[in-house]
């Protein structure tokens, strides 16, 4: 009698995922990321007004920004690095 | 902001009201942090052999997601920011923003306004005073409305008065020339 398991391991799925294809992913994202950006900025600056309110908007999406594409890269080279 | 015409100046901007907007944002905040919350609940079953490589990927991945989310929170707040009506004494202008890169922008002269109508409506937008402004337009027939405003009736009460003003005014220019 021949007896087949069926296994699901979410860590065999990932094993598959090499740094190229998530530098190519990070490199995607980084572009992506660069021009919404860029397109929000230009919104919130659309009307010049300068008030508190956009500039402090301005200033905590930007560093969001900084953040989160850092964090990406720092995790970027701590999978490369085997 | 717009161009203003000669004597013109600008009486109010009025904006919707920030609570819709900022359900919006707890929303998101809450979509951010369920990912940690689904990865820690089913870690004995799904992730149970995950190695520290792979780790580093679902922290990579997720991180991509929060960029998605943040970018999406501030496309949200551009939108919540732009919509806008802007009353002065001789026009109301409506820019409403309806996604990311469009808008419509519509005036309506004071002297045109028909009619102007509030509608509250549900426990919540009574009790926080948020409800739709109306304006009819009278020489298109069409109306615009600022949706969830803060204090509705305060909104119509200075448009009224805008109206009244510029109404009071035109009606000295005319008598001023019938004596001539």
């Amino acid at each position: 009698m021949i007896q087949s398991e069926v296994t699901f391991s979410i860590n065999d799925i990932l094993n598959y995922v090499q740094t190229p294809h998530l530098a190519i992913l990070f490199l995607l994202v980084f572009v992506l990321t660069v021009i919404f950006s860029v397109a929000v900025l230009w919104h919130l600056n659309k009307y010049k007004d300068h008030s508190p309110l956009t500039i402090l908007a301005e200033l905590i999406f930007v560093i969001g920004i900084v953040i989160f594409i850092s964090l990406a890269f720092t995790f970027l080279m701590l999978f490369s690095a085997k | 902001m717009i161009k203003l015409e000669k004597d013109e100046e600008i009486i109010k901007i009025i904006r919707k009201h920030w609570l819709p907007f900022t359900f919006q944002l707890v929303m998101m905040c809450i979509m951010m942090i369920i990912p940690p919350f689904i990865f820690e609940l089913f870690r004995n079953f799904l992730f149970s052999d995950l190695t520290l490589h792979n780790e580093y990927l679902l922290s990579f991945l997720y991180i991509v997601f929060l960029i998605s989310m943040w970018i999406s929170l501030f496309i949200s707040f551009v939108n919540y920011y732009l919509d806008i009506w802007i009353l002065t004494n001789k026009r109301l202008v409506d820019v409403e923003q309806i996604s990311f890169f469009s808008r419509t922008t519509s005036e309506v002269r004071l002297n045109n306004i028909q009619d102007v109508e509030v509608k509250v409506f549900g426990f919540i937008n009574t009790m926080l005073k948020i409800g739709d402004v109306i304006v009819q337009n009278a020489s298109s027939g069409e109306g615009f409305t600022i949706r969830q405003v803060g204090n509705p009736e305060y909104v119509r009460e200075i448009v009224m008065e805008a109206y009244h003003k510029d109404e009071s005014k035109a009606r000295v220019v005319i008598v001023e020339n019938e004596k001539k």
